[in-house]
């Protein structure tokens, strides 16, 4: 114990997680999680958005489409986030519009990190020129921007539905958190427990997926909240010029429609808000979980304890 | 001076990719490329026009890809890019050449002082931790941070300039044609603010949050121990010991996010029609003028990628490590 | 030497606050005079770094000292302000640390920081004349005086040590701290490092507090040495006094745990590892490891006796005349 106490008036190399050579430990680290105000906050909002997409049918009974109400009514009994400019539901809008919006986050964010994982791990792990070759292409997809070429994309490939959209995003997003994993393998694949395996005669594939995956799962799993947040950001500010599916029910596209009505002109707040405020809450809450993590990872930065000094300043 | 080298070579291979993807990019198109573009571009411009674009372009049917890829290379050394349809007989260049100043006035200088407040947060958040800034700044530009940039500045756009009229509708300057005469740098500055704000704000959260981490690293080195032994002024240590070495980490994700926060802040610019590159390549994109987007795309491409080799340059000056390396 | 007090410390007590709350140095006491070096050994993690802590004034946040007081130079050291305490700081105290590589700052350059710490406290010093001092420290500590404009990454890891110690010499203080200045050293330049703060030493007669967990080294370079066990001092004494009648069984198994050169020994080493601070066991904290213990010693907390006229005194039931009459080994 009091070693650990001396510890933190010298220096502390960035804490690695203890080694855990098993998938199993993972119950304990979340009840840590749970613990954390931050990360339980995140995850309170994030849950509440995802519910709403998920029971998008059981929520409302008026089908998105349907232009089928008076226009531009503010939120009512019957409506409780009032009509569009052209006579939709908004609620029903944006329950829907959450799903949507939703399944290309997840779905690009978990295709991104799937990307990144292979790449980052592979690039740390084998060393060399091919680490040399890999760390460049990442680097190259890092700098080039994301969302002009994905609108040039999509303009060249008018897109029938959400599939393309979600490998273009995963394709443009995986490179920051690849090169955050490699720097970690590189910090692990000397600990002792590595080179044990190495040693032992373990294949590399095996060593990295089964001695360092484990213990990267809070930096992989926050790099999927990352991506996710971009994929979701990503998509809305496509649709929102236009481009995209904006045909089908999401936030981006309730965003456009809005915006290309003149909601907020008109005083149609109710129509224009909603979208805006998922995004920004979702991508808020995303975030606290990550930050909630890396507090757990890394306890200095936790906040301070302010607590009365009994005795003596020293 | 292997760490210039490297970083010259790697920003080659940056520069060949963008340009060769821009190659590509048209060449995948479902169908011949040059008959799409003939029946889009059918009686909206002379047949002259046409074939200029194609022969500038390197959309040349009867030449290999190889000897089309190396006509465009070509062309694109002498800046020809082929010629508009959204701004005919304007070539792209030109079009590219008028658009580039003001995302430069716009996202540069909202950029750069977006990464200096934000950073200098961050410094006296960590600094002060725990203390009323502390307490509140990191949480509130988390959330800010967390909304598309397009988003808010159509917020802003409705409540500081149509409701309160403190700030124009949109546009980069009053009247009919530019100038970047000094004595109109007023009127500039009143079109810009709005839009520079709002970019300013959603990006400024990254900042402060990345350089408060580095800043609590940092502050548990042993150095930072030894500035306080030896009976530093406070700021000092602040500054030239804790900030002074945290701020590096900060300055490579600078560099690397430059290309997300520069995609966030065109749709700034289409918000506020400001007749930046994010409003030139919404209008190519409305007019499927290919040309216009392929160069908006490129130029956007080669600007970020040298504002990240003018960072990494700034860098070699900061770090002495990389200077030996 | 003479034998006036510089710093002395009396029942001093830190504690860091948890959860759970440690009490890292538990009712320490020992002087430090003028022009000696003064040595503290103890395995890691036995509260040590934490005295150190407390003498200089850099505790973490989450540490306090709970009792006891130093008095440093004729002042009361615990009740200075932090303005009064930094403007002593390098003056009258100075550190070197253990990891020189992790104690420089990197991105500056090593006159740089000398430079700094001379203008800190002597403003008026024009600027070049601190930069020729900061030279001519670097010659006084046998490192090429160029190494002035050069960053730590530069420089090897002795001399980057060097430069630690002619940093901490800058003010010429009244006591320099070195935390275990030589572990991260191969012996060759251990051995020279040593050597080079002894003769400065002599020559300038500040007083010395050097710290390591190296027993050997401390018998050949201090003049009195404290004994550190879980967060008490448990021996204290001259070096003649605790190299031939070293009395705490730890003492001896510290003094048997490193090799000697000139005693053909078989090296024991001391079984065990250190207790739990956070619930100290009761009695002697030493008792579970110790090879004399005797059944008084798991209840009754050791008094510390004083053994002869230089003040050589330990914390031990083998010393106490009422143990000494049970008698009982267990």
């Amino acid at each position: 114990m009091i070693e650990k106490v001396e510890e933190s008036t010298a220096s502390q190399p960035t804490t690695v997680p203890a080694p855990r050579n098993s998938w199993s430990a993972w119950w304990p680290g979340f009840q840590r999680f749970l613990g954390n105000r931050k990360a339980a906050a995140g995850l309170v909002i994030v849950l509440v958005l995802v519910a709403l997409g998920v029971f998008a049918p059981w929520l409302t009974s008026i089908s998105p489409q349907a232009q089928s109400f008076v226009p531009l009514r503010p939120p009512s009994l019957a409506h409780p986030l009032g009509t569009t400019a052209q006579g939709q539901d908004v609620w029903s809008q944006f329950v829907w519009g959450t799903r949507a919006s939703m399944t290309v986050g997840f779905a690009a964010g978990f295709l991104a990190t799937a990307i990144t994982v292979i790449i980052g791990m592979l690039s740390g792990f084998i060393g060399g020129i091919g680490d040399e070759a890999l760390q460049m292409l990442t680097n190259v997809f890092l700098v080039i921007p994301g969302l002009p070429l994905i609108v040039v994309i999509s303009s060249y490939f008018p897109f029938q539905n959400n599939w393309p959209l979600i490998v273009i995003i995963a394709l443009t997003s995986w490179s920051w958190g690849a090169r955050v994993l490699r720097a970690q393998v590189l910090s692990m694949r000397e600990l002792p427990f590595v080179e044990a395996a190495r040693m032992a005669g373990e294949r590399t594939t095996a060593i990295v997926f089964r001695e360092l995956m484990p213990n990267m799962l809070s930096l992989i799993f926050s790099q999927f909240l990352f991506a996710v947040v971009s994929a979701v950001l990503t998509e809305a500010g496509l649709q929102f010029i236009g481009l995209g599916n904006i045909d089908a029910v999401s936030w981006g596209s309730m965003l456009y429609w809005a915006q290309n009505d003149s909601a907020l002109m008109t005083g149609a707040w109710w129509w224009f808000v909603p979208p805006g405020v998922a995004i920004g809450l979702f991508g808020a809450g995303l975030s606290l979980i990550n930050y909630g993590l890396d507090e757990i990872t890394n306890p200095r930065l936790r906040a301070r304890v302010r607590r009365q000094k009994r005795g003596r300043p020293a | 001076m292997r760490y210039i080298l490297r970083k010259v070579l790697f920003y080659g291979v940056a520069l060949w990719a963008a340009v060769t993807l821009n190659f590509v990019l048209p060449r995948m198109m479902p169908g011949n490329p040059a008959e799409i573009l003939l029946a889009r571009f059918k009686g909206r411009v002379n047949p002259a026009a046409i074939h200029a674009f194609l022969i500038a372009f390197g959309l040349n049917v009867h030449q290999t890809l190889f000897q089309q890829y190396l006509s465009y290379l070509g062309q694109l050394v002498r800046g020809n890019m082929g010629i508009s349809i959204t701004y005919y007989p304007e070539p792209v260049s030109q079009v590219l050449a008028q658009a580039l100043p003001w995302t430069l006035l716009l996202i540069g200088a909202a950029t750069i002082i977006s990464f200096f407040l934000g950073t200098l947060a961050g410094i006296v958040s960590a600094w002060h931790r725990g203390g009323w800034f502390d307490s509140f700044a990191p949480g509130v530009f988390t959330l800010t941070s967390s909304f598309p940039y397009f988003w808010f500045a159509l917020l802003a756009l409705y409540f500081f300039a149509y409701r309160a009229g403190w700030f124009p509708l949109g546009e980069a300057y009053s009247g009919t044609r530019a100038s970047f005469a000094i004595s109109n740098w007023p009127d500039l500055m009143y079109h810009t603010a709005l839009p520079a704000f709002t970019i300013v704000f959603t990006s400024i959260g990254g900042w402060l949050l990345s350089m408060r981490n580095n800043m609590i690293t940092t502050m548990g080195q042993d150095y930072i121990l030894m500035a306080r032994a030896k009976g530093l002024p406070r700021r000092r240590v602040m500054y030239q010991y804790a900030a002074r070495n945290a701020i590096l980490p900060n300055m490579t994700g600078f560099a690397l996010s430059l290309g997300f926060i520069v995609s966030g802040a065109l749709l700034t610019e289409i918000v506020f029609s400001y007749p930046g590159l994010g409003y030139t390549l919404l209008q190519a994109v409305q007019n499927e003028d290919y040309p216009l987007m392929q160069g908006t795309l490129l130029l956007i491409a080669v600007a970020v990628l040298f504002a990240n080799f003018v960072v990494d340059l700034l860098y070699v000056r900061l770090d002495p490590r990389v200077r030996n390396e | 030497m003479s034998q006036e007090e510089l710093l002395k410390v009396e029942g001093l007590s830190v504690t860091y606050y948890g959860p759970p709350d440690v009490e890292a140095v538990h009712h320490a006491s020992f002087d430090i005079k003028r022009g000696e070096i003064f040595g503290l050994a103890g395995e890691s993690g036995c509260g040590k770094t934490t005295l150190i802590a407390a003498l200089t004034r850099l505790l973490p946040d989450n540490g306090a000292v709970t009792a006891g007081s130093i008095a440093f130079a004729g002042a009361d050291w615990l009740h200075m302000t932090p303005p009064e305490v930094d403007a002593w700081r390098w003056q009258k105290i100075s550190l070197v640390s253990q990891s020189a590589m992790n104690s420089l700052n990197p991105v500056i350059s090593v006159g740089d920081q000398i430079v700094d710490a001379i203008l800190a406290h002597r403003p008026n010093t024009p600027k070049r004349e601190a930069w020729e001092r900061a030279e001519a420290l670097l010659r006084m500590v046998e490192v090429d005086p160029k190494h002035v404009h050069s960053f730590a990454h530069e420089l090897s890891g002795g001399m980057r040590q060097r430069v630690m110690i002619a940093m901490a010499l800058a003010l010429e203080p009244d006591l320099v701290v070195m935390d275990e200045p030589t572990t991260a050293l191969d012996v060759v330049v251990q051995a020279q490092i040593i050597h080079q703060v002894r003769s400065l030493q002599e020559r300038l007669g500040f007083s010395v507090i050097f710290v390591t967990h190296d027993m050997s080294l401390l018998l050949s370079i201090a003049d009195r040495m404290a004994i550190m066990y879980a967060g008490e001092i448990v021996e204290l004494g001259s070096r003649e006094r605790l190299n031939r009648h070293a009395a705490h069984p730890y003492t001896r198994g510290l003094i048997d745990s490193f090799p000697s050169v000139f005693e053909k020994k078989s090296r024991v080493g001391i079984p065990g590892a250190p207790p739990s601070m956070v619930t100290p066991p009761p009695g002697c904290r030493f008792h579970l490891r110790c090879p004399e213990r005797l059944s008084v010693c798991d209840v009754a907390v050791p008094e510390e006796r004083v053994l002869d006229s230089g003040g050589h005194r330990v914390r031990c039931h083998l010393y106490s005349v009422d143990a000494l009459r049970q008698g009982s080994h267990d």
